[in-house]
C-alpha cells in the first residue's frame, strides 16, 4: 500500500477502524505514523481548549429583550409562592388579638438591636425580633385557644391542619434564619410565615364570633 | 455525549428548568441559559473570532430558543436542539457577510482552497509536537474554513459524538466524520506552516546576526 491510499483509510484509523491491509502499512511507514500521530495530537489539544465565558451583562440584555416580547411571565410574590404550598385559610377580617400581632411583626423587625451583634446590616435586629413575634404570636394563639371553642368539627379539623401547616413552616424558615442569619430569602419567607399565622388566628377569631 | 456540565446542588435539573421555562418561568430561563451560554458562547466567539459579534450571536440563539421552547418535546437532548440553533445563526451570519456560501452539508472542500498558506514543495514536513499550545491551535482554528471549524469545535473541542453532530448540523454521520478528518487534516498543515514560518524566521534572524559581525 502507498502512502496516498493509506490516506483514505485515516479518517476511519482516526475513529478506532483499523483495517488490517492499512495497519500493515501504518507499522512501516514513517511519514503516515507521524500524520496520524499528529492529528492525534491536535485532537487532544483541541480538548483541553477551555470554555469562554460570556460578559455578565449579555444576561441582562437577553433577559431585557424577552421582557420586551413578553416571554416572561411574571414573578410571583413571595405570598403568592408560598399560598400556592398551602391550602387557604378561611378569609376573612382579622381580629384583635392577630391585629396586634401583625402590628407587632411589623413593627419590632425593623428596630430592636440583638445583644452583641453588630447591627450595621439591620439583619441580625430582626433576626433577634423574630423571636419577639413569635412570643407575641404564641400568646395570641393560647388566647384563642382558651376563649374560642369551634363548634364544627370539620371547620375545627381545617383550622388545626392549617396551624400545623404553619407552625411547620415557622420551624423551618426559622432554622434556616438561624444558620444563617444573612439568608434573605429564608428570612422573608419567615415573615411570609408570620403573617399566615396571623391571618390564620384573625379568620379563628372571626369565626367564632360569627357563631362559627 | 458532550460533555457533562456541573450542576450545582440545590439547582433546579435541567428537565425540570425545560418544563418551567415552557410556562414562562424566569428564573427557569435564567437557569438554563446558566447551564448552556458558556458552551454555546465559546463555539459562537471561535466561530466569529470578534467579542461584540459573539455576543450578539448567543443573543439571537436564546431568543430563538426561549421563542420556540413550548414546542420542545424532549425527543432530541435539549443541548443538542440549542447548538442547532446557535451553529444556524452563525452560519446565517457568515452567509450574509462577504465569505463564500457555507454550505451545512457540504462545507467548502479543503482540497480546493486556494486560499490557505502556500507549502514548500519537496520540503519535509515539520514536527508540529513540541510546539502546539493552545494559542497556536487557536489561531490555526481561525484560518480554517467555516463548515470545517464548526464540526471541529463540536467534535474535539466540545465533545458531541457524529450523530449529534449529524442532528445540529442537518447532514449525515458519514459527512460529519469526513469533514472532521478533512479539518484535522488542515490543521495540521496550517500548523506547520506556523512552523515553516518560525524556522524561516529564526534563519533570517541568524543570518542578520552573522552579517553584522562580518
Amino acid at each position: 500500500m502507498r502512502c496516498e491510499e493509506f490516506d483514505r483509510y485515516a479518517s476511519p484509523w482516526m475513529e478506532g477502524e483499523r483495517a488490517p491491509e492499512a495497519a500493515e502499512h501504518f507499522e512501516t511507514c514513517t511519514r503516515c505514523g507521524t500524520k496520524i500521530a499528529d492529528l492525534e495530537l491536535i485532537a487532544s489539544a483541541a480538548a483541553t481548549l477551555p470554555e469562554l465565558d460570556p460578559p455578565a451583562s449579555l444576561w441582562l440584555s437577553l433577559h431585557a429583550r424577552l421582557e420586551e416580547e413578553g416571554l416572561l411571565r411574571p414573578r410571583q410574590s413571595l405570598g403568592e409562592r408560598l399560598r400556592a404550598y398551602f391550602p387557604a385559610p378561611p378569609r376573612t377580617a382579622l381580629a384583635t388579638a392577630a391585629v396586634s400581632a401583625l402590628a407587632a411583626l411589623l413593627l419590632f423587625i425593623p428596630q430592636t438591636p440583638a445583644p452583641g451583634i453588630s447591627t450595621s446590616s439591620g439583619r441580625s435586629s430582626a433576626t433577634w425580633s423574630f423571636a419577639r413575634v413569635h412570643d407575641q404570636l404564641a400568646s395570641a394563639e393560647a388566647e384563642e385557644s382558651r376563649d374560642v371553642r369551634l363548634r364544627d368539627p370539620q371547620v375545627a379539623a381545617s383550622y388545626h391542619q392549617n396551624l400545623k401547616l404553619v407552625d411547620n413552616l415557622i420551624g423551618e424558615c426559622q432554622r434556616k434564619v438561624d444558620e444563617d442569619p444573612n439568608d434573605e430569602l429564608a428570612r422573608q419567607y419567615l415573615v411570609t410565615a408570620y403573617q399566615q399565622k396571623t391571618d390564620l388566628l384573625g379568620a379563628l377569631s372571626e369565626r367564632a364570633a360569627l357563631g362559627d | 455525549m458532550a460533555r457533562p456540565r456541573r450542576s450545582a446542588e440545590g439547582e433546579i435539573p435541567e428537565a425540570e428548568a425545560i418544563r418551567r421555562a415552557q410556562g414562562g418561568d424566569p428564573d427557569a430561563f435564567e437557569r438554563l441559559y446558566r447551564l448552556h451560554s458558556r458552551r454555546v458562547y465559546s463555539v459562537v466567539l471561535r466561530m466569529v473570532g470578534n467579542p461584540a459579534e459573539a455576543e450578539d450571536l448567543t443573543q439571537e440563539a436564546f431568543l430563538q430558543l426561549f421563542r420556540k421552547i413550548h414546542t420542545f418535546r424532549g425527543d432530541a437532548a435539549f443541548s443538542t436542539w440549542l447548538h442547532r440553533l446557535s451553529v444556524n445563526v452563525v452560519l446565517m451570519r457568515l452567509r450574509k457577510k462577504t465569505l463564500p456560501q457555507t454550505s451545512l452539508d457540504e462545507p467548502a472542500d479543503a482540497d480546493d482552497d486556494s486560499s490557505g498558506p502556500k507549502r514548500d514543495v519537496g520540503a519535509e514536513d515539520p514536527l508540529i509536537e513540541g510546539s502546539l499550545d493552545r494559542v497556536r491551535l487557536e489561531r490555526a482554528l481561525v484560518e480554517l474554513p467555516p463548515g470545517y471549524r464548526m464540526v471541529f469545535l463540536l467534535h474535539d473541542v466540545q465533545g458531541y459524538e457524529h450523530n449529534e453532530i449529524a442532528r445540529i448540523m442537518d447532514c449525515s454521520i458519514g459527512n460529519s466524520k469526513s469533514q472532521l478528518h478533512k479539518a484535522r487534516t488542515r490543521l495540521r498543515e496550517i500548523l506547520q506552516d506556523f512552523e515553516r514560518d518560525r524556522a524561516r524566521q529564526q534563519r533570517l534572524e541568524a543570518s542578520e546576526k552573522t552579517g553584522s559581525r562580518e
